[in-house]
């Protein structure tokens, strides 16, 4: 079993090295663990960062003066050339447009880049959400309750992983845009963001659920439940204050695996031309229109490559170094 | 499908043009918009070609300066091509292959902008003594088959015929709906399967076809320049199967076509250059290879390593990625073909739910063409149009009626749109799910906006973008569209996009104007004999109609093809759009 930290376990692990004398709860030497691990610290205020500028996006586009959706470049000369190519160096740098101005439509890239942050942040914090509590939920309950309530929870789960999650998503996206919007109308944004979460989210909780299941099926024949179950506790105050308690590491972990792995999904959704539409700034689209013109306006596709690839890298670093915080049998 | 894979049906609207520009086009060379020179072959100016028939035109084919017989040209291309058999061909990279192995009654002799209507298995173009009912060909002598028997007035016959088979049904139907007198022909005749023969053609010997319409039919001879009067060997017909390999009557015989993968021509034994007034013929041996990415077939075009170097491709336009490397350098610039479409692509507006001709042209003016061409990759696209014909077109006039700056006058058009009392005018456009589409669609919804419209994108498949623009109940008020004629007269430009009776799911009459004025007008033009008045005509119809505002004129689109260092005898076919095979070398 991967994760064995339980809050009823032994003494600490060696990693503490503390006075002799002070005792610490698991979650303070965890905590301690974390802190030593240097590139977990910096992940961490990276992903702290992200989400700081997702978070103040209109502030920082007051504060420098422009939005992501005007296009500056289609009304001032000067900024794109007739074919549509920034003029100026990477892209159109300059001390008025930060990182350039966007090939062919003249939107400032910088606005862009934070605005899209906002967008694959949300969608990766809310799929994340769902997941984790459905699949906590359905995890708990099919893990504790056993019998046929576990046979058919199993193959349910079985039954969605056999489905190809990001194909099944590409699959459904146009026919859920389709059902859902009046010839006469264009299809209001929240309806892209919630097909979108909705989708990860059918696909994604099975993860979070055959793990937590497991993680449920080993908890409850130890001692300490059973105590708790001889001592006549109701199966709410077992699973309430005995197995949640305990599983909060494997939920932590995989939520912080989940996020850049759904990051990555949307972006591919988007890079494939089903993920959030225009206008709203998307890091995937980015991506892709900057492959369209990558050999005359580098700049444009690493801009978003790069902040995309930062983003994962460190999402998944400071997952890992969850774990290692958490899991010290789980040291590489 | 690979946007940038070239294939034009002509007499058809293409379907990326549907998808409101959807398509191809990249990013223009920025050294070019700062005032690079300009070769001549690159300048602005539209050519203007003109028409011409010979009928006195004799074979061998004109020699093309410099060129030299032998060696094997290497086709790379996209896709294979889907139809060979002379009666089910549309396509105009098709059509041209087709060339290759099928002869046809007529065929175009292309020099420069000059291009000529003659003979190719026929002697002339036709001859009619009773104003277009009764035509009379007569083949050329030493013509013959692959296997060195004589094509015959039967044989054209019976490849006419065929085109009348239902399952066949994709190529032209002018022939058979002049011949039934109605566009219902299946009624008529329904081809030579069952054993019997079409009635209104007579072939009094073996060099003799005499063809009788109920009717008129002055384009005859145009008609007859399309692959459905090549001649069809009874003994031959695999029917299905000879849409992969037909029985050669042209220069080349089919030795081996592997569906999808490869196709080989050898040189025929039997062909005669001096019956033959169209085709060059200069290498030995063709190897057509299928199935490669657009983009790799370019890059390996520009390698140009082994077999490459003599090399082109049929049917892969010059990808956007390599564009500003192919126009900064010379080298490769040169070895490029390059020309215009036959006609501009527009944006058709539906009268029916846009009754209000104030409010069209608040949309004409409104509508920010200079934008959308900056996005697709700016002046290398193509040149702005304010007509619906193009100078190929006989008795084409340039004319602007209505002098729309290209980047729109938002002011005029709110304010035209104010006098008619429809600020906020809902306009329903059509466009795709291409991540292109979606930066179209930022700058049709800013510019529509700012003119006071209220736009709503609405995304289509591709599969069906066609029928849901052209169906009557269309929800679609603005869509792309472009239609090249498929011969240059008024007939086949005019009533497919502007006659209220071709209205129909699948047609092309998307902007669905229906006068029964101009209806009547079409009809009357069409029975004009004489070339000269009828292009003057249409020409006049032309300024009648687009007064109406049934269309916003876009782009005369520019084309551009790489082909291999090796290759000689490269140029631009204007009547496909890409390189012409026809002429082609290998240099030494």
């Amino acid at each position: 079993m991967q994760i064995e930290m339980l809050e009823h376990s032994g003494p600490p692990g060696p990693a503490v090295s503390g006075g002799p004398n002070i005792t610490r709860s698991p979650r303070q030497i965890a905590w301690m663990r974390f802190r030593r691990d240097k590139v977990g610290v910096v992940s961490a205020i990276i992903v702290g960062l992200f989400l700081l500028i997702a978070l103040c996006a209109p502030l920082i586009g007051w504060a420098y003066g422009r939005d992501p959706y005007t296009t500056y470049g289609q009304s001032e000369p000067g900024l794109l050339t007739d074919g549509g190519i920034p003029i100026g160096r990477f892209g159109g740098i300059s001390s008025r447009f930060w990182l350039g101005v966007e090939p062919g439509l003249g939107r400032d890239v910088f606005m862009q880049l934070i605005y899209g942050a906002r967008t694959s942040l949300f969608i990766a914090f809310t799929v994340a959400l769902i997941t984790a509590v459905i699949g906590v939920v359905f995890g708990l309950v099919t893990g504790y309750l056993g019998g046929w309530v576990d046979a058919s929870g199993s193959r349910l789960i079985d039954v969605v992983l056999t489905l190809p999650g990001l194909l099944m998503i590409i699959a459904l996206k146009p026919v859920i845009d389709n059902e859902f919007v009046s010839p006469e109308k264009n299809p209001p944004t929240w309806l892209g963001y919630t097909t979108v979460i909705l989708l990860f989210s059918i696909f994604g909780w099975v993860f979070q659920a055959r793990l937590i299941r497991g993680q449920v099926l080993s908890l409850r024949e130890r001692e300490f439940v059973d105590a708790a179950r001889m001592s006549g506790a109701g199966t709410w105050r077992i699973v309430h204050k005995e197995l949640l308690p305990n599983l909060w590491s494997p939920i932590l972990i995989t939520f912080s695996i989940a996020v850049p792995g759904i990051v990555t999904g949307e972006a591919a959704l988007s890079y494939l031309g089903l993920g959030i539409a225009e206008p709203t700034p998307d890091w995937g689209r980015m991506v892709e229109n900057g492959a369209n013109v990558y050999l005359v306006d580098p700049t444009y596709l690493l801009i978003p490559g790069g902040a995309l690839l930062l983003l994962v890298l460190t999402f998944n670093l400071l997952g890992d170094a969850v774990r290692d915080a958490l899991d010290p049998k789980g040291l590489r | 499908m690979s946007s940038t894979r070239r294939q034009l049906r002509r007499g058809a609207v293409i379907l990326s043009a549907v998808a409101l520009l959807a398509a191809c086009g990249g990013r223009g060379d920025p050294k070019a918009g700062a005032g690079a020179p300009a070769t001549a072959e690159d300048s602005d100016t539209l050519p203007t070609y003109t028409y011409a028939i010979d009928n006195k035109a004799t074979g061998p084919a004109p020699a093309v300066a410099g060129a030299k017989a032998g060696g094997t040209i290497h086709v790379v291309n996209a896709v294979d091509y889907t139809h060979l058999d002379p009666a089910r061909i549309y396509v105009t990279t098709e059509s041209e292959v087709s060339l290759l192995f099928s002869r046809q009654l007529t065929g175009y002799r292309q020099q420069g902008t000059n291009i000529t209507l003659v003979g190719d298995l026929a002697t002339d173009t036709g001859k009619t003594t009773d104003g277009g009912k009764t035509w009379k060909y007569t083949l050329r002598d030493g013509v013959s088959w692959e296997d060195g028997t004589p094509i015959t007035s039967g044989d054209v016959k019976y490849g006419l015929e065929r085109t009348f088979v239902t399952d066949y049904s994709e190529g032209p139907t002018y022939f058979q709906t002049w011949s039934a007198g109605s566009s219902d022909f299946h009624k008529f005749y329904d081809g030579p399967y069952d054993g019997k023969s079409l009635s209104t053609i007579s072939t009094p010997n073996d060099k003799t076809l005499v063809i009788k319409f109920p009717k008129p039919e002055p384009d005859l001879p145009y008609a007859m320049a399309m692959t459905v009067s090549a001649p069809v060997k009874k003994a031959k017909d695999t029917r299905t199967a000879y849409d992969k390999k037909p029985f050669s009557s042209g220069p080349y015989r089919i030795v081996d076509h592997k569906t999808d993968k490869s196709m080989t021509l050898e040189r025929n034994p039997n062909w005669k250059p001096e019956s033959d007034p169209l085709r060059a013929a200069y290498p030995d041996h063709w190897e057509f290879e299928f199935g490669a990415v657009p983009l790799t077939i370019n890059q390996r075009l520009i390698a140009a390593s082994g077999t490459d170097a003599s090399a082109i491709t049929h049917d892969a336009a010059m990808s956007p990625e390599v564009r500003p490397q192919v126009m900064s350098t010379p080298d490769l610039k040169a070895r490029s073909v390059f020309g215009f479409s036959l006609s501009p692509s527009y944006y058709s507006i539906n009268m029916k739910r846009i009754p209000d001709i104030k409010v069209r042209t608040a949309l004409l003016y409104a509508f920010p063409r200079e934008q959308l061409r900056r996005l697709v990759g700016g002046p290398d696209e193509g040149e702005f149009a304010s007509t619906v014909s193009g100078p190929s077109l006989l008795g084409h006039q340039q004319f602007d009626l209505f002098h729309a700056p290209p980047a729109g006058d938002p002011a005029r058009a709110k304010q035209l749109l104010t006098e008619a009392g429809k600020l906020g005018q809902t306009v329903v456009y059509a466009s795709s799910a291409r991540p292109r589409s979606g930066q179209v669609a930022v700058i049709i919804d800013t510019a529509l906006k700012e003119a006071g419209f209220n736009p709503v994108r609405k995304i289509l498949a591709d599969a069906t973008a066609q029928d849901d623009v052209s169906r009557p109940d269309s929800e679609i008020d603005l869509a792309g569209g472009a239609w090249f004629p498929d011969w240059p007269s008024g007939s086949t430009m005019y009533p497919p996009i502007f006659d209220g009776r071709q209205i129909r799911k699948g047609g092309y009459n998307t902007s669905f104007l229906n006068d029964p004025a101009i209806n009547a007008e079409m009809d009357q033009i069409s029975l004009i004999v004489d070339p000269t008045e009828a292009g003057r005509r249409w020409s006049e119809l032309e300024k009648k109609i687009l007064a109406m505002v049934p269309i916003i004129p876009n782009l005369y689109d520019r084309n551009r093809q790489l082909y291999g260092p090796k290759i000689g005898g490269a140029h631009y076919n204007s009547l496909s759009g890409g390189i012409g095979l026809n002429g082609l070398y290998l240099k030494p």
